[in-house]
């Protein structure tokens, strides 16, 4: 990055203001600068520059103090809420918010595990890249069995924006012209391994209604022009992606959407820029830029801008705009309904069934592939749902052969024991649970009333509880993956309720849902506030129900579509 | 004291100048010994004295023991297991393995009036299998406790260099996944990971 595309001080009223750099800021930041708008992107983190600062890529084990282990002190001090995902180690502890200057709140009996990513690029540098169109049913379940408001939009709608955001991100997958999982534009898919086909096969037979496929990443396996031109370059499947690939290899706002933005000339960016609040113009009604902290200094500033997105995460985004408050709106910006910071769902993954596999000894594979096993949610629909929960749940697995770290505990010593683990061991399998939770508006995120963090914004106070839906939907999976493992014939069959607090599936949505009625949702089906039309709301925020499916390809497809939205607006002159 | 194998270690993690002090006061020199190959091999060891320690060391041995590629000693697991546990476990699992490692000594003392240490191979076998099966004079805290060291072990062996690269076949760029393949053609099994 160039380094004018970096501001401090600026008095200039910009033709749009995106907060936060995330997948979602990434993707309104380059559509509005294609468009020709003028736009200052504000990130409360540091710069994190594309291949010079992924410090620890490529970096073995053993050239780590305690070999990519954390240290327990700086754990429990620093980062007791970030351990938790799965991703966290020493060679990514960086890209992880730390949990000390970034405190939370959760109610008195309730636990949510909010993982963060406060830097330039945000979670895009940290996810796990599986990307998933949302159905036609998807839309409609609301609708449909009564639990949360209706999308104002249908599939039909968004269509054309997966398919634009798809060509340009770079998804591999199969075509499976499933009706529950609309195909995305794809790139040759990741192969399976022996078993792996083989139980896909099986299934085929004894449970139609439950392919397994291929999992859907943003991962290049065969790039295109598009890609080609910003530096990217095939997967080198060494699934090492949260230290960041300069491969570019896997989609992020440093690999595809930030070097699309900056070649516009349009791009400029505002980092250590912490948003306070929205400034609000009570006689336009409309928002005038924002107030931001800055990250290091703790000096106050402001930006000016024509529009505003807000994409700075779901929590991120409610909790910027439920400390926006003006005579006009007290209880938050754009937020006469009363819904800002209710509806708040993640996923439920807790059901999770592990089995042994037995023969293939002289089977094995080539490569850490960064994509697994899917089965996509079989009960897309009212008529298909099971007689004890509504909504359904997708599964996700991989067979891999046990190796020196699953059975290094095991019995024996010397050559023998050595011996043993030379060899890769028996093959295994997992199958987990991706469930969807229902829209509740008792889940709900407010302001604390006294705690502050140290940039001096009111604490999020999360209340956030799975239901007995989504609990019974983990049960049910436990006995569907396992009746699907026997009837493969695998064996030691293992289950396990996980017992993870909502937060940890890292797709939190909903908290200032979009709707047709402005008295019962945020945003109208252009992600624009009902009640302020120059501020825009694009990530997961937005949502009226999480559907199964990982929701950053979501993400992607609404932004591009409000931004369009918002541009015609603005050309129409009826915005800015 | 199996003293050619502390006096090959000893020469060659600290060259010939500890080996001389090995030779001359061997007590003292253990501990030289140990504070001098930790120095070379960037530890410091804080959790485990020089008793505790040489009875590691001889457990790494007997666990990955030197074939056409070294041992887990020689790749020094035992200061490895030292400033892990020192750095990365919490205290409660710090004391189970001091506790284990001194309990063995004292069951070796009790049986053979020896340390640990000084046991014959076949004596310091015997032991650790009764330990692993949890059988008397040992108890399941006492096999837990040595599983989580077996553990570090093997995850400090095989994330070694020699460990990953010599025994196993590490992968920093696979270029490309290939799901089906002959494991003849491999060779063994990898020891690169996503994850550790």
């Amino acid at each position: 990055m160039k380094k004018q595309t970096y501001i401090n001080e600026s008095s200039e009223v910009y033709d749009a203001i995106v907060v936060g750099s995330g997948i979602t800021g990434g993707w309104a930041a380059k559509e509005l600068t294609e468009k020709g708008l003028k736009t200052l992107m504000v990130e409360r983190g540091r710069v994190v520059e594309h291949q010079k600062d992924y410090i620890t890529e490529s970096k073995p084990p053993w050239e780590y103090p305690n070999r990519t282990k954390v240290p327990h002190n700086l754990v429990e001090e620093q980062y007791a809420i970030q351990r938790q995902c799965y991703a966290f180690h020493d060679g990514t502890k960086h890209f992880f918010g730390n949990d000390r200057d970034y405190p939370y709140a959760t109610e008195e009996g309730t636990d949510f595990s909010w993982i963060r990513a406060n830097q330039l690029g945000g979670k895009s540098l940290l996810w796990h890249r599986q990307s998933y169109r949302m159905s036609e049913f998807d839309f409609l379940a609301n609708q449909r069995d009564g639990h949360g408001n209706d999308w104002p939009i249908r599939y039909k709608d968004l269509a054309p924006w997966y398919s634009y955001v798809e060509q340009f991100v770079g998804i591999s997958g199969s075509k499976e012209n499933l009706p529950q999982l609309p195909d995305s534009e794809m790139q040759p898919p990741f192969e399976m391994t022996a078993p792996e086909r083989d139980f896909a096969n099986k299934m085929k037979q004894v449970e139609p209604d439950k392919p397994v496929i291929i999992s859907r990443c943003a991962h290049l396996t065969q790039p295109t022009k598009i890609q080609v031109e910003l530096g990217r370059m095939q997967c080198m499947v060494r699934n090492e992606c949260q230290k960041g690939c300069s491969f570019g290899a896997y989609f992020s706002t440093q690999s595809a959407t930030l070097p699309a933005a900056a070649r516009t000339g349009n791009l400029y960016i505002a980092p250590n820029s912490v948003v306070e609040s929205l400034i609000f113009d009570e006689k336009t009604n409309r928002v005038k830029g924002v107030r931001v902290i800055d990250n290091d200094t703790l000096a106050t500033r402001e930006y000016f801008a024509k529009i505003v997105f807000l994409c700075a995460s779901t929590l991120g985004t409610t909790q910027i705009m439920l400390n926006s408050t003006s005579k006009r709106y007290p209880n938050g910006i754009a937020n006469s309904s009363g819904v800002l910071g209710r509806y708040l769902m993640d996923h439920n993954y807790n059901a999770l069934v592990t089995a042994s596999i037995e023969g293939y000894e002289d089977e094995y594979y080539i490569g850490r592939r960064p994509a697994s096993l899917y089965v996509p949610n079989f009960h897309y629909e009212p008529g298909r749902y099971h007689k004890q929960f509504k909504r359904g749940y997708a599964l996700a697995g991989t067979a891999s052969r046990a190796d020196w770290q699953s059975m290094g505990t095991g019995d024996g010593f010397g050559k023998d024991f050595k011996a043993r683990l030379h060899n890769p061991g028996p093959w295994g399998i997992g199958l987990q649970a991706q469930g969807e939770m229902l829209p509740n508006p008792d889940n709900q995120v407010t302001l604390h009333n006294s705690k502050k963090d140290k940039w001096g914004m009111p604490q999020l106070n999360i209340n956030c509880r799975w239901s007995d839906n989504e609990n019974a939907m983990m049960e049910s999976a436990l006995e569907v993956s396992s009746s699907m493992m026997k009837k493969a014939g695998f064996t030691n069959i293992q289950q396990r309720i996980l017992g993870q607090p909502p937060g940890l599936a890292i797709h939190e949505v909903g908290t200032a849902r979009m709707g047709r009625d402005p008295k019962t949702s945020i945003l109208n089906g252009y992600n624009q506030c009902h009640d302020v039309d120059n501020l825009f709301v694009t990530d997961g925020a937005s949502f009226c129900s999480t559907g199964v499916g990982n929701p950053s390809l979501t993400f992607m497809a609404i932004t591009a579509r409000a931004v369009d939205y918002a541009v015609r607006e603005v050309k129409a002159g009826r915005l800015g | 004291m199996e003293r050619r194998e502390l006096l090959k270690t000893a020469a060659l993690l600290c060259g010939s100048a500890a080996t001389g002090v090995l030779l001359s006061t061997p007590s003292l020199a253990i501990t030289n010994t140990f504070q001098q190959a930790s120095a070379n091999a960037g530890h410091s060891p804080n959790l485990l004295n020089t008793v505790q320690l040489e009875t590691l060391r001889r457990i790494c041995e007997l666990t990955i023991p030197a074939t056409d590629t070294p041992s887990a000693a020689q790749v020094n697991c035992h200061f490895f297991i030292d400033a892990q546990l020192s750095s990365v476990f919490d205290t409660q699992t710090q004391h189970a393995a001091v506790t284990l490692l001194d309990a063995l000594d004292n069951h070796a003392v009790h049986q053979h009036k020896q340390g640990f240490s000084q046991l014959n191979e076949t004596a310091q076998l015997a032991l650790l299998t009764k330990l692993e099966a949890a059988s008397a004079p040992f108890s399941v805290i006492q096999k837990d406790a040595f599983k989580v060291l077996k553990g570090l072990i093997v995850f400090g062996y095989y994330t070694s260099q020699p460990g990953a690269t010599k025994e196993l076949t590490y992968l920093a760029v696979p270029g490309r996944f290939v799901g089906s393949v002959k494991l003849s053609k491999i060779g063994s099994a990898y020891s690169s990971k996503a994850y550790y």
